[in-house]
């Protein structure tokens, strides 16, 4: 039995509808459906994430070279962009929502897949996933993103650059938002794979470092699961009983780079 | 002034450094070009770093601007529904502007001279850009795509579709024949494309009809003949990109990889060499390649392209009314692993169909090796090393063969926008002459190259 | 099964096992509860001296240095601290849900306790007492345990341990602050106390292979012999490089 949180006792699965052109269908993975999901990888996926699924594709050096992100290791068989508590596995669902929207800079959309496709891909990626990483044989807490009750208006975007600071989001992201951290090299920001982070990374008036995505219940998402291999933590647990706080949060975030989403 | 050379050199490079270094860490790239900007990501997703493409990239322009394993016809998001706009115009529009800010050349011998042929001085002169290309290309449909390169020359003063060519992709089933008609680069999918290259291809200096300097290019790639004439007359320069690496020939060709990704096929039908549209009595050349791959894990792929090009009275041999067959054989390869990219190629020209009067005069056969190692020594900072042989043939009395050796540094302030410095050594200079590919001594460049 | 990360393994052969002594007890004790093992675990080499490590930020309450010492030895008994005694190989029931609670907490920028044990089943409970910011970001290989936020006053963090494993604690804020959590599937291991002196109970007759590990002097393993009742001590001494 997975852990609960006291907020979140009325949980719904919800993964696959943090993006609203990602729809569930999903049948169960035939030796078939398995084997069509492996055709598609090969040809589309090993050139970053190898043929085993261990991100050390031919041409996953130069994505961003000495720096994060470097393609994802299937073999780990965790997701820096979930709907699920930190630290605990991915629903199909995510895995979906990322192959059709990709990773703005890193990882192209494959939205051009009939959408069967996308979902066999699902199915042999969690092939590749080590013995002891496959969990989801339990049905996953992800987080509520639902519907928001609180209106984006300047009080509430205050009310959200207060969060910032109280919730000192400024130690990584900066004073501006920009990364501007004072002696950022020696914050010594670095991913699982030991790649560093850079400033730009944490700008958070530039669309484009929303690698989760740019939108409000996106970046809600990332707040409350947090990026697993990365140094941004999960703030579900703080955010308990003050979702509203949040909200507030998401925001004054947006409010930083409104009008020029990706 | 040759004393004061190494100075004004070393200087120039201080100059340089501290240009770059002072530039404050900028924010990173973001998708520029047409096709980042359409997917959204940067240039390195496709490139190892431009032009270069690394094996995603390849795949990508295989597959007729769409992304590797998908016919998703370059469209994405609401573009599924309706007819392309002009909001669609970012995605199908790109350029290029590049050039030396400052050139400056050296020579064993300079005019003027009774024996020095032109009028080869040691100079140095600022200018930028020298070309300007606008793209435009992409897919208008699920497997149907375009691509123009207008080109102009600054210098030259002249504007012109380097390249054009419509396609026609995964014809029968996935990634078994693509097509592409019109105006394009033979070479585009071997191992050493030849418009894929770090060390950019530097104009020879001609003064009245004279050549003073020679190109600096890859020499496996050129003419390699002294003493050759297109069909209408016109000479051909030696150094000059020919054939199957010819930067634009007219024709058809397609190539696919039906067995899956370790082999790749490719076949063309030119008009024949710097033969355009309308010239189409003369008997065609044609061309075959076969790529073999390995890119699986471990951040390595590895490729090797064997080719061959049977021209068919493509040109003809000085004073003389009856054309001659040129051909070209050749093998290029490509090693990739982590931030090395290690490319080269071996190309044999041969000329038949020769007047027995000339026989003994002109060698018909000729090669040459390029081999080149780009080095990412940081995210920024990409190092070049090139080596350019050329064994000449043509006429005997002519023909100079010739070795170079580049270097330069590459600095990107984003991934799309970078300065570099170069310097190019002739290795055959003590062998002195006359002949342009001797008296050439030295080429210290300093230039950008912007990609938009 | 845990297993060690394999830095420093020292060879069975340099294990000192001074003494290990069965006795056996009146019958009348623990008939089903199996043996036990005791000892301790010494060290008489020298000391090498306290890490200083940078604060790179929050100086007002970290400080400018922090000072890291990972071998802590009791001057009396040359005892040292913090060895963690892991028994192999012993069938023993998964759990799913212990009913053990195990703290860990951020105080002073450290994380208390520095080396942590905890069995599979328990349930960790992530705290933070100081003043500020602390990410407590707990990492198996590849793999992430746990990277949460830990905000002032916020509440205490349960998590449930799920898999056995050598965990790497940090804070991605304080790049200085490095602690290990161990998870074991079985009940048969125990840590040093501030005198090096260890206890591990209810442990199945027969020969079994113990590891014994420390975060700087190593991992060394032995074999001990567990009768079918009573009390067997196990004392062990660190080579002295």
């Amino acid at each position: 039995m997975l852990l609960r949180f006291h907020f979140l006792t009325v949980i719904l699965v919800i993964g696959g509808l943090l993006v609203s052109n990602v729809h569930a269908i999903q049948t169960e993975p035939t030796p078939e459906i398995i084997a069509r999901g492996k055709i598609l990888y090969d040809r589309s996926c090993i050139f970053c994430h190898g043929v085993q699924g261990k991100g050390d594709g031919p041409a996953a050096f130069f994505g961003a070279s000495y720096w994060a992100p470097r393609a994802s290791d299937f073999t780990v068989g965790q997701y820096k962009f979930r709907s699920t508590a930190s630290g605990k596995s991915h629903t199909d669902e995510d895995l979906f929502r990322i192959i059709t929207n990709g990773v703005p800079g890193y990882m192209p959309p494959f939205v051009g897949w009939p959408e069967e496709d996308r979902w066999h891909v699902v199915s042999y990626v969690k092939t590749l996933h080590s013995t002891n990483s496959r969990h989801n044989e339990k049905p996953l807490e992800t987080f509520q993103i639902g519907t928001q009750n609180v209106p984006l208006t300047v009080e509430s975007i205050e009310q959200g650059r207060q969060v910032y600071f109280k919730f000192e989001c400024d130690a990584c992201h900066g004073h501006n938002a920009r990364g501007d951290v004072p002696d950022f090299e020696a914050q010594d920001l670095k991913d699982n794979l030991g790649m560093p982070i850079r400033p730009t990374d944490l700008d958070l008036t530039n669309p484009y470092s929303f690698k989760n995505g740019a939108a409000a219940h996106d970046i809600f998402g990332t707040l409350m699961t947090g990026l697993i291999g990365t140094p941004m933590p999960s703030y579900a647990d703080a955010f308990a009983q003050h979702e509203d706080d949040a909200w507030h949060l998401v925001h004054y975030i947006l409010s930083l780079s409104q009008g020029s989403g990706p | 002034m040759d004393q004061f050379r190494p100075l004004v050199l070393g200087s120039l490079v201080t100059v340089f450094a501290i240009a770059v270094s002072s530039f404050p860490s900028p924010p990173e790239a973001q998708a520029i070009p047409a096709y980042a900007r359409k997917y959204k990501v940067n240039c390195t997703v496709c490139h190892t770093r431009p032009p270069r493409l690394n094996t995603f990239g390849e795949r990508f322009l295989e597959n007729g601007y769409q992304m590797p394993g998908t016919e998703d016809g370059g469209i994405v998001g609401k573009k599924q529904l309706g007819d392309l706009t002009l909001d669609d115009v970012t995605n199908y529009l790109a350029f290029r502007l590049r050039g030396n800010f400052l050139r400056n050349f050296n020579f064993a011998r300079k005019s003027p001279g009774p024996d020095v042929p032109g009028n080869p001085e040691d100079r140095t002169d600022f200018g930028w850009p020298e070309t300007f290309q606008l793209f435009t290309g992409g897919t208008l449909t699920t497997n149907v795509g375009f691509f123009v390169d207008v080109t102009h020359d600054l210098p030259a003063g002249n504007t012109d579709i380097a390249r054009g060519y419509f396609s026609l992709n995964n014809l029968g089933f996935h990634n078994l024949a693509h097509l592409r008609i019109g105006k394009f680069d033979p070479s585009a999918y071997s191992s050493f494309p030849l418009l894929r290259q770090q060390l950019d291809f530097v104009r020879p200096d001609v003064n009245s009809g004279v050549l003073d300097r020679i190109p600096l290019a890859s020499n496996a790639f050129a003419a390699k003949f002294f003493g050759l004439f297109e069909r209408d007359g016109t000479p051909i320069a030696p150094f000059r990109a020919s054939l199957f690496h010819s930067p634009n020939e007219v024709g058809i060709d397609v190539h696919g990889r039906p067995f899956g990704d370790w082999f790749l096929y490719q076949v063309g039908i030119l008009n024949g060499a710097n033969e355009t549209f309308g010239d189409s009595n003369n008997p065609k050349d044609w061309y075959v390649m076969v790529r073999l791959d390995q890119a699986e894990s471990d951040l390595f792929s590895a490729n090797i392209s064997g080719f061959a090009y049977f021209g068919n009275n493509n040109a003809k041999v000085a004073l003389n009314n009856s054309d001659v067959s040129w051909s070209q054989y050749g093998v290029s390869a490509t090693v990739r692993y982590k931030m090395v990219d290690l490319y080269g190629a071996y190309v044999i020209d041969r000329v038949t169909d020769l007047p027995q009067a000339l026989a003994s005069g002109f060698d018909t056969t000729a090669s040459g090796v390029t081999v080149e190692a780009d080095v990412l020594a940081t995210d920024r900072l990409l190092l070049s090393i090139r080596y350019d042989h050329l064994d000449a043939g043509g006429f005997l009395a002519q023909r100079k063969s010739n070795s170079l050796l580049a270097l330069q540094a590459k600095y990107y302030l984003r991934t799309n926008i970078a300065l570099f410095i170069r310097d190019d050594f002739n290795l055959r200079k003590a062998e002195g002459g006359v002949s342009p590919a001797r008296n050439f001594r030295n080429a210290f460049l300093v230039g950008a190259d912007l990609i938009f | 099964m845990q297993k060690f990360p394999p830095m420093r393994l020292l060879s069975t052969a340099v294990i000192i096992v001074s003494s290990i002594m069965a006795f056996w007890v009146s019958p009348s004790f623990g008939d089903s509860v199996g043996s036990t093992i005791v000892g301790r675990v010494t060290f008489h080499g020298s000391i090498p001296p306290a890490q200083q490590l940078n604060v790179n930020k929050d100086h007002d309450i970290c400080g400018l240095t922090v000072t890291v010492q990972p071998l802590i030895v009791d001057e009396s008994t040359h005892g040292v601290r913090d060895v963690v005694i892991n028994v192999e190989g012993i069938e023993s029931p998964t759990v799913e849900r212990d009913s053990g609670v195990e703290d860990l907490t951020n105080k002073g920028c450290a994380f208390i306790p520095r080396i942590g044990v905890v069995r599979v089943g328990q349930i960790l409970n992530l705290r933070n007492e100081d003043p500020m910011l602390h990410n407590t970001h707990i990492r198996m290989g590849k793999r992430t345990f746990v990277n949460v936020a830990q905000v002032v006053d916020g509440r205490l963090i349960p998590r449930l341990v799920t898999e056995p494993g050598f965990m790497s604690v940090n804070c991605d804020k304080h790049r200085f602050m490095q602690g290990y959590l161990i998870a074991f599937d079985h009940p048969f291991f125990a840590i040093t106390d501030a005198t090096g002196q260890f206890r591990i109970e209810g442990l199945p007759p027969g020969r079994w292979k113990a590891s014994i590990w420390h975060e700087i002097l190593g991992t060394i393993q032995t074999e001990v012999t567990v009768p079918e009742r009573g009390e067997v001590s196990v004392n062990v001494e660190y080579p002295t490089p």
